[in-house]
Formats: C-alpha cells, sequence, structure tokens
C-alpha cells in the first residue's frame, strides 16, 4: 500500500481504509526502523472486541518487546498468520505484507479522524 | 513488580536493584519444554518464571538484578541506542570494581544452542575477557521504556548450572557454558557498595530517581502480574 493511502497514530501504527468496515494495521516504516530486526510477532485473540488504544500484540526485536496498539476500535478479524513463519515481513514490507491484524467493524469517520500522511510526516519532523 | 512498572506512567526514572532467589527466567514467549530441563531444576530447587522482556532463558543465581524504568521520551530513538544508552551507566557503575568490564557481542560459536542466554547475538552484552558477565532486555510500552538485566557477581551456588538448560545437558555443557560466560569474581558482601556506584551513575545520566510507594491497588496488580508470569510444565 503507498503510505499516502494510510492514516496514523501518535503511537506509530498505520490502518487502511476501511472496506466494509475492515482495515488493516500495522507499524509504520518509522516504527520498524525504530525496533530493528524483528524477531517474533505475537498472535492476536481473533474475535476479540478492541477499543482504540488497547495493546493487540507485541513484537519483539533484538533486545526489546514492544507492545502494538489498535489505532481504531474494533474486532479482531484475523492475525496475518504470514508473520507466524516470516516475522521479517514487518521489517521488509511494514505497509504491506507485513501488516499486523486485519479489524472489522471499523467506523469511516474514526478512521478519517487519523493523522494523513502529510500530518504524520509532520509529526514525525516535530518528534 | 516490573510488569506493572512497564505499565505505569512515571515522569522521572525508577531503579531497582535485587538479588532474584536461584531461578531461571524466560524472555515473554519462550516456551520453557524447549528451554530448560523441569526434573534438573526440580533437583536444584530452580525456580521459573517469565519476563515481559524479550531474550533467552536467564539464570539467576546469588547475581544483582537491575531494572530501569523511564518514559519514553527520555529516550526517543532507536531500541539499540537506547539499550546502550541504559546500559550505559550500569556499566560505568560495575567498571569501579571491575575496570575490565566492557560492552560488546558475544562471539560465535558451534553448540547450535537456541535457548539460552549464551547464544551468540548480534546485541550487546556485559562481556569480562570476551565472557558474558550480564545481559539485559527491554520491554517498551506507549509512555514507558523498562530495561531490567542480571549481573553475575560471583560463581554463585549451583555446582553444574549448564545441566539446567535444553542443548547444554551434554558432555560438553560444562565447556560451553565456561568458555562463554563468567562472573565479576567478587563476593556478595560487595553487593551493598555495587548497587550505590550503580544508583549514582544512573542518576548522573538520568537526573533524580523516583522512590517507589505502590499503593494498595498497585499491589493487588503486582500480585496479579506475579501469578500471571509463574510458569510450570
Amino acid at each position: 500500500m503507498k503510505p499516502e493511502e494510510l492514516r496514523y497514530t501518535k503511537d506509530h501504527e498505520w490502518a487502511s481504509a476501511p472496506v466494509d468496515g475492515v482495515c488493516r494495521i500495522g507499524i509504520s516504516d518509522h516504527a520498524q526502523k525504530e525496533l530493528g530486526d524483528i524477531v517474533y510477532v505475537e498472535e492476536s485473540e481473533e474475535g476479540r472486541e478492541v477499543e482504540a488504544g488497547d495493546a493487540v500484540s507485541t513484537v519483539e526485536s533484538v533486545k526489546a518487546a514492544s507492545d502494538i496498539y489498535a489505532p481504531l476500535s474494533g474486532t479482531i478479524k484475523a492475525f496475518n498468520a504470514a508473520l507466524s513463519d516470516n516475522s521479517a515481513l514487518v521489517n521488509e514490507d511494514p505497509l504491506g505484507e507485513g501488516y499486523i491484524l486485519e479489524l472489522s467493524g471499523v467506523s469511516q469517520s474514526d478512521w478519517e479522524s487519523l493523522m494523513d500522511f502529510t500530518a504524520y510526516q509532520t509529526f514525525l519532523d516535530e518528534a | 513488580m516490573d510488569a506493572w512498572l512497564s505499565g505505569a506512567c512515571f515522569s522521572e526514572p525508577v531503579v531497582r536493584l535485587y538479588t532474584m532467589p536461584v531461578s531461571i527466567t524466560l524472555g515473554y514467549r519462550q516456551k520453557p519444554e524447549e528451554e530448560v530441563l523441569p526434573k534438573a531444576c526440580e533437583l536444584f530447587g530452580v525456580q521459573l518464571s517469565r519476563r515481559i522482556s524479550g531474550g533467552k532463558a536467564l539464570l539467576h543465581d546469588l547475581g544483582l538484578t537491575w531494572s530501569i524504568a523511564l518514559p519514553r521520551k527520555s529516550l526517543p530513538g532507536p531500541v539499540k541506542e537506547s539499550f546502550r544508552s541504559l546500559c550505559e551507566p550500569v556499566l560505568a557503575g560495575l567498571q569501579e570494581f571491575c575496570p575490565e568490564l566492557t560492552l560488546g557481542c558475544l562471539g560465535a560459536q558451534n553448540s547450535g544452542l537456541k535457548a539460552c542466554m549464551l547464544e551468540q547475538g548480534e546485541s550487546e552484552a556485559f562481556l569480562l575477557h570476551g565472557k558474558k558477565v550480564a545481559g539485559a532486555a527491554q520491554r517498551r510500552t506507549r509512555d514507558m521504556i523498562l530495561q531490567h538485566g542480571e549481573i553475575r557477581i560471583s560463581s554463585g551456588s549451583l555446582a553444574r548450572p549448564w545441566e539446567l538448560f535444553v542443548g547444554l545437558d551434554s558432555r560438553d555443557g560444562a565447556d560451553i557454558w565456561n568458555s562463554r560466560t563468567t562472573s565479576l569474581g567478587l563476593s556478595v558482601e560487595e553487593i551493598p557498595g555495587i548497587k550505590e556506584a550503580i544508583l549514582h551513575r544512573i542518576g548522573q545520566r538520568f537526573g533524580t530517581l523516583r522512590t517507589l510507594f505502590p499503593t494498595a491497588e498497585d499491589q493487588a496488580r503486582i500480585e496479579e502480574f506475579k501469578s500471571a508470569l509463574t510458569v510450570s510444565f
């Protein structure tokens, strides 16, 4: 996915535009670079209802385990099973095949309230 | 306590220096049966628990355990940089007692060892003459970074610690263990002085340290974490 098509949070997660209430979420390129080589992504509990900001997974990189937060409220539809075999996908393609999970029941207006790419870039510059 | 600390939100750094009972802590995702040998643990009276940080199985045996929790905004930037920043004051404190101690990467070995703390890694550890004396790992939440580790002060109480670990319970387990790990060679009686030196260096680097007074509610939460992080086969 193109970075311009996604919305972002201050926790450096992204969410794709919801289609029938379903979106993908992952971590930004900035986040994966900060973490370094990712060696494990904890499987999320499918079917769990989450609020925006809830911890939904943990990624382990060399020397650190870091929480991943839901950028939006919804229900965890599916964890990205490809990460179970190849967690390096998060480093290699953080905005594409390295997504973390799919959320269902996502509100379009909630998604639109997140930072767009330009705002996220400004946020990174200011940080 | 560290699990609670990492989920808390403090404006100043919190430091803990303590001695664990003889035990093994597993990384947050490690499977006990793949890392340690239950019969050996039972025989030696070694307890198992789980850390909230990543990394490999770690033996605590009369060492000094340290943990630092501080706001993420105090250490923005890559994990590796923050890891080193948090190790450096601990190293400086330890170097007052052992000047030859360094931060570096444990070299390669050919045992195929995957699970325990002696595996070669690109990550840094405290080394004395090329052998590992201490390691550390981080947990990062939205607000906090917690880094903790274990320093081997003396040779420990266990005569054959390698027999606790999968992959080291072989005839060359002792050789692998002794070629890759050592201790500071100090007496446990020096621990109070070491604590003081480390606290001083951390204070110099990060400023005023916070004194912890967990509330009754916090204590209840700590007990919940204790229960959740206990490991049994």
